[in-house]
């Protein structure tokens, strides 16, 4: 008989401390949450390394140059009947 | 023929170059933990903004004071900002940096400035409602900046909240070079300096292996600002952004100022205690990764000649004494 007197009065503890642990550790847990700064992108000022366009620019130029050069136009060329 | 031919090799240059260059500001921007990374890079920057008061004719007052402000947060984000750091009242401390004057004043990270000198600073939240970005990150700037004005005339004596109460304390500084920075949340792996700040990027940060690699970084960007390259290239007419920038005498004046910042950068970090020699090994992993294109058409110094002007800069250290910038 107080053996279950125990028991069941361990259980009632337990069922009630365990909801207040939780909720504890749940506020605890909230507050060190770091809240990040937004994302942003950054666009003005002088930059670490240079962007692609321009040598991007000058290669199609070239490669386009090469084209050009080699390219054979047949429409000029007389056509037989 | 010629045509589809001319617009096959087109696509396939723009894929090929966003596969090596990509890095959007959409990019996932790694692992970094904010709180921690904005204190690495602003001890990295404090350390040599101090080492390097030698170098600099122009003082800057140093306090070890990292800031945050409400208008940095997402809207859904400021609530909470508010109820858990009181951000709508002022700028707040995020970080007070060990064995400074901010340190030493007893200043403390959550502490929220209300007054300098008896006045007050700009409402956040004002600041935080400005729908463009820029002003309101200029606003936000001038919070730090009034600061900053009244320690260049001396100790300031600082209205400060904590924990709720309203508290005094008075605030020094240490003259330094100018070593204004800050920690951006993007994807973009790069590094900035706008002429008030250094932006160093989360993406950038997560690339850097150590805080040697972090200081060639810091020193280089810390560089611009010092030596008022930003100003300077406003003067000429060079674009701040743009394809206007790489064209002709303007691509000149602005692989320039990289040059001259690669040099001082080097003597910044050499000032600071930090190892030069992690210089060289940067440039190859960084600029193999995302600038690998030959010396032409360039605003910015290739490998090769990174190589060249980083080797020149170590050994110019052995030299006589250089004088401070103009």
């Amino acid at each position: 008989m107080v053996f279950k007197g125990i028991i069941a009065a361990t259980a009632s503890v337990a069922l009630m401390v365990t909801p207040a642990v939780a909720a504890a550790q749940s506020s605890a847990q909230a507050a060190t949450t770091e809240v990040a700064p937004a994302g942003e992108t950054v666009t003005d000022g002088s930059q670490l390394r240079g962007g692609f366009i321009i040598p991007l620019i000058a290669l199609i130029a070239i490669i386009l140059g090469l084209l050009a050069a080699t390219h054979d136009n047949d429409d000029d060329l007389p056509h037989s009947p | 023929m010629i045509y589809r031919l001319v617009l096959a090799t087109f696509v396939g240059i723009l894929l090929a170059a966003h596969a090596a260059f990509g890095q959007g500001a959409g990019a996932p921007s790694g692992q970094s933990t904010l709180r921690q990374a904005d204190l690495r890079v602003g001890a990295v920057a404090y350390r040599i903004a101090l080492a390097g008061r030698p170098l600099c004719s122009q003082p800057h007052p140093l306090t070890g004071l990292l800031f945050h402000h409400l208008g940095e947060y997402e809207p859904a984000d400021r609530v909470t900002m508010i109820q858990r750091h009181g951000l709508d009242r002022g700028p707040g401390i995020l970080t007070v940096l060990a064995d400074t004057p901010a340190a030493r004043a007893g200043l403390v990270a959550g502490d929220v400035l209300l007054a300098v000198n008896g006045k007050a600073f700009p409402s956040p939240v004002t600041i935080a409602a400005m729908a463009n970005s820029d002003s309101r990150r200029k606003a936000m700037e001038a919070s730090e900046f009034q600061l900053e004005d009244q320690l260049h005339a001396g100790p300031a004596r600082l209205r400060l909240l904590r924990n709720g109460r309203e508290i005094e304390a008075r605030l020094d500084s240490v003259q330094g070079c100018l070593g204004r920075v800050r920690l951006a949340r993007s994807g973009q792996t790069n590094a900035f300096a706008n002429g008030r700040y250094v932006v160093m990027t989360t993406s950038m940060l997560d690339f850097l292996r150590g805080d040697d690699e972090l200081a060639v970084v810091l020193g280089h960007e810390m560089s611009h600002n010092i030596l008022h390259h930003p100003t300077l290239l406003d003067e000429k007419g060079v674009p701040k952004s743009g394809i206007g920038r790489a064209f002709g005498k303007n691509a000149k004046r602005v692989w320039r100022t990289e040059e001259e910042a690669d040099r001082f950068g080097i003597r910044l970090m050499a000032a600071a205690g930090y190892n030069v020699q992690a210089a060289i090994p940067f440039w190859r992993r960084y600029l193999g990764k995302y600038d690998a294109f030959p010396q032409i058409f360039r605003t910015h110094p290739s490998l090769s000649a990174r190589e060249r002007i980083t080797r020149e800069a170590i050994a110019a250290l052995h030299g006589p004494a250089p004088r401070p910038m103009p």
